[in-house]
């Protein structure tokens, strides 16, 4: 029964999976492929714009560095607008399309409905980090051989755990809002992250800098784990890991009382 | 099969249905019949665990229902009024899809196919609503349930289908299983169904076997020429241009005997329909 349900889900989120990596992939490598030029920039930089470069981590030294800091920015935006859009959409569509009213008629608990989509839900979004971490670092070996693979599979890791923390939270937003709802409505969840993130690294303000902790994005900041070789905001990655486990049992007994028509 | 008692559901301030109390038999065919928004959705979602009461009770086979009361609707077939599936799957994919979840082969479902004559070349996004309402069929059949629960079952579908529904309303029924159903094509529920209720505002307003409803009633009666009659139990009395109508109460041995007396080119006489049945209990509802 979950493997006829989990086939079902699998078929249909495989064409937007497809889309989302595809396009996810290609800007990866377009942004890698220019590092020579950027490097080139980067030797003629001025004084006054390498100040403003320190805020985002300082002028990178190799091909991996220029990716935490340029390549990643593009990864940090458009992967957690997938993540919520999946997230939103596992609970959404039966409840547009009008099919809930049959599937959820049939003989089979609706808890297995629930965990078939939290499993496409975390192998989808470790797919997609996946595929976008073995085609960047295929990218960044045509330039230079010695690149750390470990520390970028670190970032590409925690940037999966955000991902998930991400397509968590909108599936619960997907189960407080009313059926019908329009799934862009979830995007406004990453994009108010990315834009909490960037005030974070726009001043020295104790603060302001600890802006970044109200988001998932803090322990996955590709500056700290690849430029600056901090290591992950274990604190960070362990909140915000508890509150994706206490969503899931929130959303499990949430999606049973759910009336979906 | 189902019993519902004093049931009521309200969605905030707007009604759903008021207080709700029938019983359907095992192996009855139940007709239930309103007008739109009279609450035949609401009670129906609830029997399916797609709402929730707010109070009274609801029960299948002396369980009561509830929000995702799957253990019950194992053995249930339902059929929404409005069918809809996974636009982008092709129909068969979809039947599969059904078939796999209940666990059961494709042999019943082949024939079901064949018997509405189903469009099978297609995806779900193509189909007509007639052909989505054929699927919806299909699935709810499939896997021959004891209890089906079908909420406008026959809108959409042309006549040749409507018959082959109503067949298979028939056999299945033959196989023992208990059928409810809401319909506003009442000449289908006045061929297959055993039992009708009539819902008004939320409140059931009549519960009665579809014989007694008829023995209840009066007969339907029209002459041609139009000639003198005076009987006891004759009321409503129209003449048109070359019919006389009226309707009786009275002993219909009395009524034959009268009309043997005349000399007369057509007579008919027939049981009142439940369309009739139906104005007459909702005509202020429509004049307001």
């Amino acid at each position: 029964m979950l493997n006829t349900l989990l086939k079902m889900e699998f078929k249909r989120s495989y064409k937007s999976f497809l889309i989302w990596s595809s396009i996810m992939v290609a800007t990866l490598i377009i942004f890698t492929v220019i590092y020579p030029l950027y490097a080139d920039i980067f030797e003629i930089l001025p004084p006054q714009l390498e100040v403003i470069m320190d805020a985002w981590g300082g002028k990178p030294d190799n091909i991996l560095e220029y990716f935490s800091i340029e390549t990643a920015s593009m990864y940090f935006m458009v992967g957690p607008i997938y993540a919520s859009m999946l997230g939103f959409t596992l609970v959404s569509t039966f409840e547009r399309e009008k099919s809930a009213e049959v599937l959820y008629t049939t003989r089979v608990d609706k808890k297995y409905f629930y965990i078939s989509k939290i499993i496409v839900l975390f192998v989808l979004l470790t797919l997609f980090s996946l595929i976008n971490f073995l085609a960047s670092y295929i990218t960044m070996l045509f330039f230079d051989t010695n690149t750390e693979v470990v520390i970028l599979a670190l970032y590409f890791l925690m940037m999966n755990i955000t991902f998930i923390v991400i397509g968590i939270m909108s599936f619960t937003i997907a189960l407080l809002t009313k059926p019908g709802t329009n799934p862009l409505i979830s995007m406004t969840l990453p994009i108010i992250f990315i834009i909490i993130s960037y005030i974070s690294k726009l001043s020295d303000n104790t603060i302001i800098t600890n802006l970044k902790y109200l988001t998932p994005l803090a322990f996955s900041d590709a500056t700290t784990i690849i430029m600056e070789k901090s290591g992950v905001e274990w604190l960070n990655l362990t909140i915000f890991t508890a509150i994706s486990v206490g969503l899931l049992i929130f959303n499990y007994y949430k999606f049973q009382k759910r009336v979906s028509i | 099969m189902i019993k519902v008692n004093n049931l009521k559901k309200y969605y905030g301030i707007s009604r759903g249905i008021e207080a709700v109390t029938l019983e359907v038999k095992p192996g009855e065919i139940f007709g239930f019949i309103g007008p739109n928004g009279a609450g035949k959705t609401t009670l129906i979602r609830i029997l399916m665990g797609l709402l929730e009461k707010d109070s009274g009770s609801a029960l299948i086979n002396n369980q009561e229902v509830h929000m995702n009361s799957y253990e019950i609707n194992q053995d249930v077939g339902y059929l929404p009024s409005e069918s809809n599936f996974f636009d982008d799957y092709k129909v068969p994919d979809m039947i599969k899809f059904f078939q796999d979840l209940r666990e059961i082969d494709s042999s019943y479902s082949i024939e079901l196919i064949k018997r509405l004559n189903l469009d099978v070349s297609k995806k779900v996004k193509e189909l007509s609503f007639g052909n989505k309402k054929k699927l919806g069929i299909v699935v709810a059949l499939m896997h021959k349930p004891k209890l089906l629960i079908l909420d406008e079952p026959t809108t959409g579908l042309d006549p040749l289908a409507q018959k082959a529904f109503l067949d298979l309303m028939l056999e299945h029924k033959k196989l023992g299983a208990t059928i409810f159903l809401s319909s506003h094509v009442l000449n289908d529920v006045q061929k297959v169904c055993d039992k009708v209720s009539f819902i008004k505002n939320g409140i059931v307003i009549l519960s009665e076997d579809m014989d007694t409803l008829k023995e209840q009633e009066h007969k339907k009666v029209s002459l041609s020429p139009i000639v003198s009659l005076n009987l006891e139990g004759m009321e409503n009395r129209k003449t048109n241009s070359a019919t006389f109508e009226f309707e009786f109460h009275g002993d219909i041995n009395a009524l034959l005997k009268e009309l043997s007396q005349y000399k007369l080119k057509d007579v008919t006489i027939r049981d009142v329909t439940l369309e009739e049945l139906f104005l007459k209990y909702y005509e202020n509802d429509i004049h307001a």
